[in-house]
């Protein structure tokens, strides 16, 4: 496999010619947006749920109260 | 009918009685276009003239766009408004007929001579008093809605210019296109089709966005 | 539909939904970059630069995709007062505005071996650019309130006349590019689609979207929570007002 057209599975910087560096920074750019949103919404959702358990602990059990937002 | 003239007059005498306010976009436009024969020098200005107008159009006009709805969200007149037998939609034409007559009108005006003042072309200036006046109508309109949105929010100025400029990019385009003879009725037309939109469904949705701010 | 409509029965599904979306986004990336950096060949004009379309097009795609999700959104909040619309539309814009930068940035690394240049102003990324301003006045707006319901009704009012301003806002860049036509460039687009291109850019398609469906219920799963927060909060205000 990785052999379809004779080229190793290994793409250095030799076999991407003189463009190479414009190719693995396309990707980077993407890699890095994809995992820093990745990682920003779940480190939202852990300071929220947090939050949402100390508000629990702090009212007394009072837990499972219908959130207000359902109302039409 | 009568309610509609009633609110176009009642909002044309308290713009007439702050002057100062127009005078205030005025010199705002002249001091963009200033700013801009500063920016790229004398020598190549006569060619930019049209798009440098135009840009400092969109511009003066977004600095007026407070006074539409924000002094009556401030002293509770938009409810009045808001439950008024004249139907919101109309209430809303009726300032913007208004804002444009105090900003757009001023700024046609000023445009011949200060399209003087940064050498536009000869041949350009019809086509740049016609497209301006069909294109002020549509910032009056769109900037309508701008400000219905922001009523209430911080900091609504900027905002009111993040959201509305994006919007108005056909404008500028067709409107600096409309200044070259060489592009013929084109622009115009596209011009006189995006006015007629503007007008059929910008009411309506800055009467929703008003409704909705006072909900 | 109807089940979607209770936010607690929604989430319930999300929850249990999530995991597998995080797989296949996994999966479908995984096969898709060693498609699109290993196996496909090379493009006998661009070159080894084509790789670079499998992130740049389905990027611009998806960022497209997801401004009609949000206006979608705000469309049923707006019209149906679904509960979860909006929150669905607020959870989806930054990630729309994501992938729009995402689309920009290698759109521009694209353009430098190619055009020569890192950015023309070509009809496609003209109009990519301004998809971003309309992201980002989105966001701000909801996000420029005191009161969140207010933020959330004005941003929907916005993103819906956004929705029917950008073919407008096309056709006028598109226009506008005619006139000022540069000396011929080579357009960033798929030269001739090839089998051998189809499958590395589906399968990218493919694992962006997983992503996005996993980011966007972790998203809405945030906005639940801070929602869940505000409720205790005013019960809590309101028994214990005497100790205030």
């Amino acid at each position: 496999m990785g052999h379809i057209h004779g080229r190793g599975v290994i793409i250095g910087t030799v076999d991407l010619g003189g463009h190479a560096g414009f190719v693995w920074a396309a990707y980077a750019v993407a890699v890095t947006v994809l995992i820093g949103l990745l990682c920003l919404s779940l480190r939202e959702r852990s300071v929220r749920r947090r939050q949402l358990s100390e508000l629990e602990a702090a009212t007394g059990g009072r837990r499972r109260r219908r959130s207000g937002g359902t109302r039409s | 009918m009568t309610g509609f003239f009633a609110i176009i007059l009642r909002e044309l005498r308290t713009g007439l009685r702050h002057l100062s306010d127009i005078s205030a976009v005025l010199a705002f436009f002249a001091l963009v276009a200033t700013l801009f024969a500063f920016g790229v020098g004398p020598r190549t200005l006569g060619d930019l003239a049209g798009g440098v107008l135009w840009t400092a159009a969109l511009l003066a006009a977004m600095l007026s766009l407070d006074r539409l709805f924000q002094p009556d969200h401030d002293d509770g007149g938009l409810v009045l408004l808001i439950l008024s037998p004249v139907p919101l939609e109309l209430v809303v034409l009726a300032k913007v007929i208004a804002h444009w007559l105090t900003a757009g009108v001023p700024i046609l005006v000023l445009a011949p001579l200060l399209g003087l003042a940064l050498q536009l072309p000869e041949g350009s200036l019809p086509g740049l008093l016609t497209g301006m006046a069909l294109g002020t109508p549509i910032l009056s309109l769109l900037g309508a809605l701008g400000a219905a949105l922001v009523l209430g929010a911080r900091r609504a100025g900027v905002l009111t210019a993040l959201l509305i400029l994006p919007l108005v990019i056909p404008v500028l385009i067709f409107g600096v296109a409309a200044t070259d003879p060489a592009n013929g009725a084109a622009p115009v037309l596209f011009l006189a089709a995006m006015l007629l939109g503007a007008l059929a469904l910008c009411p309506w949705a800055t009467a929703a966005a008003l409704r909705q701010s006072v909900l | 539909m109807h089940a979607l409509a209770n936010p607690t029965r929604f989430m319930r599904l999300a929850g249990a939904v999530l995991p597998w979306t995080v797989a296949a986004a996994a999966v479908f990336l995984a096969a898709g970059l060693w498609q699109a950096l290993v196996v496909s060949p090379p493009d006998y004009q661009q070159g080894e630069t084509v790789r670079i379309m499998y992130v740049h097009v389905p990027s611009a795609w998806l960022s497209m995709f997801i401004y009609m999700v949000v206006a979608a959104g705000s469309a049923s909040f707006l019209i149906w007062k679904h509960p979860l619309a909006d929150v669905a539309a607020q959870a989806a814009a930054p990630i729309g505005a994501a992938f729009t930068a995402m689309a920009l940035a290698t759109g521009a690394i694209w353009g430098q071996p190619t055009w020569g240049t890192w950015w023309v102003w070509d009809a496609r990324l003209t109009s990519v650019l301004v998809l971003l301003f309309l992201y980002l006045g989105y966001i701000a707006l909801v996000n420029a309130f005191d009161d969140p319901e207010r933020g959330a009704r004005a941003g929907a009012v916005l993103a819906l006349a956004g929705v029917i301003n950008i073919p407008i806002i096309k056709f006028s860049v598109d226009w506008w590019n005619t006139l000022h036509q540069p000396a011929s460039l080579t357009r960033l687009d798929a030269p001739a689609i090839h089998s051998s291109m189809l499958v590395p850019l589906l399968l990218m398609v493919a694992g962006l979207f997983m992503y996005f469906l996993a980011v966007l219920i972790i998203r809405m799963q945030s906005a639940m929570l801070v929602r869940r927060s505000r409720a205790l909060g005013r019960v809590a205000r309101g028994t214990a007002g005497s100790r205030a």
